[in-house]
């Protein structure tokens, strides 16, 4: 992993040095050992806070869309799920490809901070992470710890179906194989399997938390509209009372509306503040459309069109 | 007038979408054909059932219908 | 697709209904009518996700 680090932070100098970029987006330690902060970096001096390790979750294709009409390149740091938004945002005319740069890694699943938080001690300093196949080893301050990935990885890096970035102009380090820890769509087929008012209480206790702080939207990489329908007030289809019958239409409509887009990151579910598994309302759309018209994850292939978006007279008409 | 709440029947309320060339030239067919059919169905005119919106169909049920018809 | 979705966060399937009926198919239009009439007749008023404060 340092050593990933030290190539991630060459490439970046070697960029803004040569004037190709005018800014990196990439990982930087935050305040806590397990997390990790997205860092904006304009000058060669400055390569030094990017790191790289199992705490670096997030997506940050979607600070791409902020900087789509500043001047400049902008280069990026992805994993492999993240390069699914960034083609994503590619076939939305989102940004445009020659003003980006793609610095890719293999990545080998990322951790779950909460979990690993519970484990290190609070005061403790990170000093390197090794990859050892199933498990990381968390070398820090005050003694080393072992977190194996089946039991420690994000749910969304344990079914990862593409650890190497699919787009990318650098690839730092090596390839990795797929590998998957748990059945991809496990956790929706057992909800699916349930009676009708068991979903209902299910999902009524889930939207019933929801705070509407919309934080699922603002990092959804592919939540990209300037107007956003939640924010419309004329006319206002959703209202802002915070109540079950409002919450649930607020995701149905939200899951509805990255259909056939939603690159399957698992950031929605990851930042609620609620812990409402929003990414099993997303997993079900995927599994819907997979089963139905046998498409693949958005994003995982450049050009590709989005299922809702297109029509074939071969389609399933199942409401006919 | 007093109304009969006890025995009232379930009267469901449903909201059809209808495009305005398909369906809803449908329905006038069926009115000028002096056809006979269930009076639950409040009908309302969309260009085209394209038009129709995933909003809408969650608006309905917000809103108080008991079923919702996307015809086009 | 929404069909699925509803069925997933615990609607009836059936409260939603799409069909095509063009302009020439009257009879298929009031047939369709009474179907769906029945049918949700069968399913009960709906409960869920109703907004209460009107």
């Amino acid at each position: 992993m340092m050593n990933l680090t030290k190539q991630i932070r060459e490439q970046a100098k070697k960029l803004l040095e040569e004037k190709k970029v005018d800014l990196v987006i990439g990982f930087g330690q935050g305040t806590e050992l397990a997390r990790t902060t997205p860092v904006f970096i304009d000058s060669p001096e400055g390569v030094s806070a990017l790191t790289w390790g199992p705490f670096c979750a997030n997506n940050l294709a979607k600070y791409l869309v902020d900087y789509k009409n500043a001047p400049g390149n902008v280069a990026i740091v992805v994993k492999g799920c993240d390069s699914r938004s960034v083609i994503r945002l590619l076939d939305d005319n989102q940004i445009s490809r020659d003003k980006i740069v793609v610095i890719g890694v293999p990545c080998a699943g990322q951790l779950e901070w909460q979990k690993v938080a519970d484990e290190v001690k609070p005061d403790a300093t990170l000093k390197e992470t090794v990859d050892n196949g199933d498990s990381f080893v968390v070398k820090t301050s005050t003694g080393d710890h072992t977190f194996n990935k089946k039991d420690y990885m994000l749910h969304r890096c344990l079914v990862c179906e593409n650890p190497n970035p699919v787009i990318a102009d650098f690839t730092i380090g090596e390839e990795l194989p797929v590998k998957n820890y748990a059945e991809r769509f496990a956790e929706v087929e057992e909800l699916e399997q349930l009676g009708l008012e068991e979903k209902s209480a299910y999902w009524d206790k889930q939207f019933s938390r929801c705070l509407r702080c919309y934080a699922c939207r603002n990092v959804c990489s592919v939540c990209t509209c300037e107007l956003c329908v939640f924010d419309q007030m004329k006319p206002m289809w959703v209202s802002k009372r915070t109540n079950l019958s409002e919450n649930t239409v607020f995701h149905i409509t939200r899951a509805f509306h990255v259909a056939g887009r939603c690159v399957d990151c698992g950031e929605c579910d990851r930042v609620c503040p609620m812990d409402i598994p929003i990414r099993k309302l997303n997993q079900k759309i995927h599994k819907d459309l997979k089963d139905l018209f046998d498409s693949p994850t958005p994003g995982s292939k450049e050009g590709l069109l989005s299922a809702l978006g297109e029509f074939s007279l071969g389609d399933p008409e199942e409401f006919m | 007038m007093s109304i009969d709440t006890e025995n009232k029947e379930f009267y469901p309320n449903i909201v059809g979408f209808t495009c305005n060339w398909c369906s809803y030239t449908g329905a006038d067919l069926a009115g000028v054909s002096r056809m006979k059919y269930k009076p639950n169905v409040k009908v309302i005119r969309v260009p085209c059932s394209g038009r129709v919106n995933p909003a809408f169909v969650l608006r309905a049920f917000q809103k108080g219908a008991d079923g919702v018809l996307v015809s086009g | 697709m929404l069909k699925r979705l509803l069925e997933y966060v615990g609607f009836e399937p059936g409260r939603l209904t799409a069909r095509w009926i063009s302009a020439s198919e009257g009879a298929k239009f009031a047939s369709t009518m009474d179907e769906v009439t029945d049918k949700i007749k069968s399913l009960g008023p709906n409960t869920k996700m109703r907004d209460e404060i009107l």
